[in-house]
């Protein structure tokens, strides 16, 4: 019979007498399902209020379909991936991970394939493009802290990984959202107001992450115990 | 685990007995000689305990136990490289033999810092608030001894990190 620590039997006793019986964490899928339908919501919300006047011509500009629909795919494998990454051992599929970033990443390169506006002065271009900067940030917020509550829940061995996970899906969403909100088709906007907080809010994440995700191994759990 | 998550106390200890020398000869194998391979396994047990309710099945188990094993010895790692970077730093050179006040507050809160949260708030409660054994005990949901045995731990470690 193999040789256990010196301290494994009073380690183990008090661990035994703390074992209260625990709900399993849902599947990642079911998880998922439930914060895309939060995530849905969001999404209605912005399409019901903020809906762009030009929608149903640009309905027809299968760039721009390609853009929402892409963000929306991306974003919902992102969130698929974070909910897995709250889960020790479950190793994340390679192609998931690419299908999920090529996803976004076409999406967003798309938006920036749309052609250059007219000229505007300063003001307006700050004006405006602040306004969808705070709008991206603002509807990700929700379902982004959502996810990270979600994934705070599981056991998350690698919360920077986690964080920028939960990141990517909620601003993915967030993009598609604001995409078909905001009126202006115009690529330096685009790049600046729209990718430009997408990228902070993952850094962000991400940072969240790492703080708040790594911890749940730190949290005493009734005793400390000694050594005998 | 299976039947551990649904508190079966017996079928856990056997897991627990089960899995201890296979999770000491993974740490054993990743932390060099020297770091204290007792509480780092310590607190693997006392991780798994935490994320027991993560536990999929009819997923294996050994992934699910080596990736929490391995996320604590990490961690035991990078604290430990950065207690050794506070010690190079607090280190007082030839002619400043006596580190002056400043010098030590700085490497006092600096170890403060990196303490795990568990042993700042313990010191804090009992040091900084003033609080009885019974009354941080009582707050913290837990027995005065079992409150000595951690305060006890936490000032070794807080020792260790200013490196007297």
């Amino acid at each position: 019979m193999p040789q256990r620590p010196a301290l494994h039997d009073t380690v183990a006793e008090q661990l035994v007498a703390d074992a209260q019986p625990v709900r399993p964490l849902w599947q990642p899928r079911a998880r998922l399902v439930s914060w895309l339908a939060f995530a849905g919501f969001t999404f209605a919300v912005v399409a019901a209020f903020g809906l762009r006047a030009s929608v149903v011509p640009k309905l027809g500009d299968v760039v721009f379909v390609l853009q929402v629909v892409f963000l929306l795919l991306g974003g919902a494998t992102a969130a698929h991936l974070a909910l897995r990454a709250a889960i020790p051992g479950l190793l994340l599929d390679v192609e998931e991970i690419v299908v999920s970033v090529a996803l976004v990443v076409v999406g967003l390169l798309l938006a920036l394939a749309e052609p250059a506006g007219p000229t505007v002065s300063a003001g307006e271009f700050l004006a405006r493009g602040i306004q969808c900067t705070c709008s991206v940030l603002g509807v990700a917020a929700l379902p982004c802290a959502l996810l990270l509550w979600a994934q705070r829940r599981g056991a998350p061995v690698n919360g920077r990984i986690a964080g920028a996970y939960a990141g990517v899906a909620a601003l993915a969403f967030s993009a598609a959202a604001i995409r078909i909100a905001c009126p202006i088709d115009e690529r330096v906007h685009l790049a600046v107001w729209h990718l430009g907080p997408i990228v902070a809010g993952v850094v962000l994440s991400a940072a969240a992450g790492t703080r708040w995700l790594d911890q749940w191994d730190r949290t005493p759990v009734r005793e400390h115990v000694d050594r005998p | 685990m299976t039947a551990a998550q649904h508190g079966d106390r017996e079928a856990y200890r056997t897991l627990l007995d089960d899995v201890g020398p296979e999770v000491e000869r993974f740490i054993r194998a990743r932390v060099p000689a020297g770091h204290d391979v007792d509480d780092v396994y310590q607190d693997v047990l006392m991780a798994l305990h935490r994320a027991r309710h993560t536990y999929q099945a009819p997923r294996p188990f050994e992934p699910w136990l080596f990736a929490i094993t391995r996320h604590v010895v990490s961690h035991h790692l990078r604290q430990q490289r950065a207690r050794r970077r506070i010690e190079v730093v607090g280190e007082p050179t030839g002619d400043q033999a006596t580190p002056s006040v400043g010098h030590l507050r700085l490497r006092v809160a600096e170890a403060l810092r990196i303490l795990p949260r568990a042993d700042l708030q313990i010191i804090t409660m009992l040091k900084d608030q003033g609080l009885s054994t019974e009354l941080a005990a009582a707050r913290l949901g837990t027995t005065p001894g079992a409150l000595r045995v951690r305060a006890h731990r936490a000032y070794k470690r807080l020792r260790a990190l200013l490196g007297s």
